[in-house]
Parts: C-alpha cells; sequence; structure tokens
C-alpha cells in the first residue's frame, strides 16, 4: 500500500510543514471519535507496521516531530514514518466516512438557516473536543499560533479539518494527501 | 453504439457519454458529453470533451492545494477557476465558451458575472469533495477512457508564495536605510568641530615634592 507513494525528489525527511499538517488531521481524526486513537493502532496492525511502529508510545514521539506542540522532539521524520502516518490518516477517515458526512451536511444546513455550528449536539462536541484537545497539545505561545488563541478562529480550522479529511478519505485521498505534503518542497 | 457512465455520490452526479472506439466493446473511447449535476441546488451543468478536461485539471489540483494550505504565487492558468474559501464556500468560474447549455437555461440558479463570459458556481465543501471524487472514479475506472490516468504531482518551491511577503521582508532595510540618510542630512549642517590643541598647564606639585625627603640616618658608630 506504501508503495504507491514515491518519495519525493529532493527530498530526504519529511517537511515542518507536512509533521503539523498530519498532526493536526490526526488530532481532528480524535476528536470525531473517541475511539480513533485505538483505531489508529488496529490500522497499523492490519498494515503491518508493527515493525516501524510497535506500540502507543512511539506512534506518540512520532507525532511529538510536530514542531508546533507543546512536548516536540527536534528529531528528523523519515519518510518512510511519513508514510506511515499517511496511510493511517487515510485508512482511520475512511472508516469514519458516515460521520464526516454527516456533520458536514448538517454544516450546510445550519449555514442555509444562519444557525452557528454549536446548534447541532455533535458537532458541538467536536468542535468543543477539538478546541480542548488543541489548547492543551499545542504551544499557543508561538507566533504562528496566535491567531488560535481565538475561540472562532480554532472553530473554523475545525470545520476545515472535517472537509480535508473527507477529501482524503476518498479514491485517490491517499496519494492527494502524500503529494500535498510536499507543496512547496520539490524544486 | 452510444455508452453511457454515471458516477453518482449523494451531492453530485457525473455523467459521460461517448462511444466506443472499436464496434461492440463496452470500452468508452470517445467523449462526445459529460454532465454535471449538483444535487442539492438541482443545477444541470452540460458540457463536452474540452469541458470534462478542464474539469479534471483544475478541481483536483485545487483541492491539493487546499488541502496543502499553501498559497500560490499566482493564480493558476487553468480555464476553469477554483476559489475555496474559509467559511464553507467553494466558488467555480467556468468559462461559458466550454458549455452547451444555452444561457436561458441556466438564467435562474448561477448567476453571471459582469462580463457574461463564465458561469459562476458556488458548492459548498461537502460538494466539492463529491465533486472531487466522482472525478477520482472516473479516472480510475478501466473501462472509461482507460489512456487517462490520474497523474499527481506537488508544487515547485518556485510556485509558492513565500509565508512572509517580500514588502515585509524589505521593511527593516528600507528603515534603515532611511533614518541613516535622515540622520546624514540633519549631521551634515552641522559645523565641523575644530580641534583644540591640549593646554599645558603646570602640574600641581604633588605631596611628594613638597615635603623634603627625610635625611638618611647614619647609623651611630658603635660605642666600643
Amino acid at each position: 500500500m506504501l508503495a504507491a507513494l514515491p518519495n519525493p525528489q529532493g527530498v530526504s525527511v519529511c517537511p515542518r510543514r507536512a509533521r503539523w499538517q498530519l498532526d493536526l488531521l490526526l488530532l481532528a481524526l480524535e476528536c470525531v471519535d473517541l475511539h480513533a486513537s485505538e483505531l489508529m493502532l488496529q490500522v497499523l496492525r492490519e498494515l503491518q507496521l508493527q515493525g516501524m511502529i510497535p506500540n502507543r508510545v512511539v506512534f506518540w514521539q512520532i507525532r511529538c516531530t510536530n514542531p508546533f506542540r507543546q512536548v516536540t522532539q527536534r528529531t528528523p521524520l523519515p519518510l518512510a514514518e511519513t508514510k506511515a502516518l499517511t496511510a493511517v490518516v487515510v485508512q482511520v477517515a475512511r472508516r469514519q466516512t458516515a460521520i464526516l458526512r454527516h456533520l458536514l451536511l448538517v454544516l450546510d444546513q445550519l449555514q442555509a438557516q444562519n444557525l452557528p455550528p454549536e446548534t447541532y449536539a455533535p458537532l458541538a462536541a467536536y468542535l468543543d473536543r477539538f478546541r480542548r484537545n488543541f489548547r492543551k497539545r499545542m504551544n499557543l505561545q508561538r507566533s504562528s499560533l496566535f491567531l488560535y488563541k481565538n475561540h472562532q478562529a480554532l472553530n473554523e480550522l475545525g470545520l476545515k479539518l472535517l472537509a480535508q479529511l473527507l477529501l482524503c478519505a476518498g479514491t485517490k485521498g491517499m496519494e492527494r494527501l502524500w503529494f500535498s505534503l510536499f507543496d512547496g518542497e520539490v524544486s | 453504439m452510444l455508452l453511457q457512465r454515471q458516477y453518482s455520490l449523494p451531492n453530485c452526479t457525473l455523467r459521460i457519454e461517448g462511444l466506443s472506439g472499436q464496434a461492440g466493446a463496452e470500452q468508452l473511447d470517445i467523449v462526445t458529453c459529460c454532465e454535471w449535476e449538483i444535487i442539492g441546488q438541482n443545477q444541470r451543468i452540460k458540457g463536452g470533451k474540452d469541458f470534462l478536461v478542464a474539469l479534471l485539471n483544475s478541481v483536483p489540483a485545487a483541492a491539493q492545494t487546499w488541502l496543502s494550505g499553501v498559497k500560490l504565487r499566482r493564480s493558476p492558468q487553468y480555464p476553469i477557476q477554483v476559489e475555496i474559501a474559509a467559511a464553507n464556500q467553494v466558488s467555480l468560474h467556468i468559462p461559458r465558451k466550454l458549455l452547451q447549455t444555452s444561457p436561458e437555461e441556466n438564467s435562474e440558479s448561477p448567476t453571471n458575472d459582469e462580463a457574461g463570459e463564465t458561469l459562476e458556481v458556488h458548492l459548498t465543501w461537502l460538494q466539492l469533495a463529491d465533486l472531487v471524487e466522482a472525478l477520482d472514479q472516473f479516472c480510475s475506472d478501466s473501462q472509461t477512457l482507460p489512456t487517462l490516468i490520474p497523474t499527481f504531482h506537488s508544487l515547485p518551491r518556485r510556485a509558492i508564495a513565500p509565508a512572509v511577503p517580500l514588502r515585509k521582508q524589505l521593511m527593516p532595510l528600507g528603515i534603515g536605510a532611511a533614518s541613516l540618510a535622515a540622520m546624514a542630512a540633519i549631521f551634515f549642517h552641522f559645523p565641523v568641530p575644530e580641534r583644540r590643541p591640549p593646554r599645558e598647564e603646570a602640574l600641581p606639585p604633588t605631596p611628594e615634592a613638597v615635603t623634603p625627603a627625610p635625611a638618611p640616618t647614619t647609623p651611630n658608630p658603635p660605642n666600643p
């Protein structure tokens, strides 16, 4: 499965923006479904990636390569592990497609009636979990994340991630996500 | 034999009509008509092969750029312009020359541009995701245009706008140069200070010089 993802030319490790993007998508998946973290480990077992990521501690360490986390580590993320994270995002998003579609459909209906997203309880629960997890895990003192001290900006980010996850869950979602990670990085 | 393919998703249906290159074959090789139906808006947009190719070029590329979150240095030169905004709003600007429908048929739902040469279609994120998925399914279908292979590529570095705009990068340099020029202009009008030779003044006598040195005491000769 990972063989469908070619190594980009001139890039040997995962770029900074890609690490941020992958961790953010995984965070959104965890907020959509409370059992998503277990599902991620199950997907790793199904894809036989246990040799690369044997347990949840290593998985957490890999996610901590996101430079905007409060607990971050400066070790580079190899492309093989980036592919594993991409596969996990896509596989978990595919299993949550029904929830993602439902939340986005409700969002459309609420917008048509000029109602805020928090009007619908499941959407409000997702946004609440996303805001809390984001503020708990990310370093809001970084200048790039000053924007997300605002409640509304964080809500918009959470809703955008729902649509991006749906794009990743499509037929060619894995390739699309993989190549998007290296936009602006190849020469 | 006229062949028809339909890719149905909850918010979008893509119908492709065409012919087979070989008699009696089920493989669609020549596209004659492409119809895109947006379910939520009851809107049908019909075009030919050029419309289909334009959709294939512009929509997946815009979706990938939105997924990566980068800003392009200049908007892509595709026939169909896709703008994905933050608040669940997507707009497509489709040139009317690509469409087969007459303007009267679409006069109710779509809004015409000032020039009247493009059809503006408003979508939501969900409808955009369904359109991208329909196009992906179409590209992956081995019975429809088998020579059409979906290709992905990452955008090169030169296509991306810098995170900090050039104007902002040059601002400290400009402020520094301007302040240097202003200070140089001010100090230009000041007279050049004359060099004064240092005055030679008699140094006050030091206490060591005033007080006479104690006379050396001669040791008394030892008494016998």
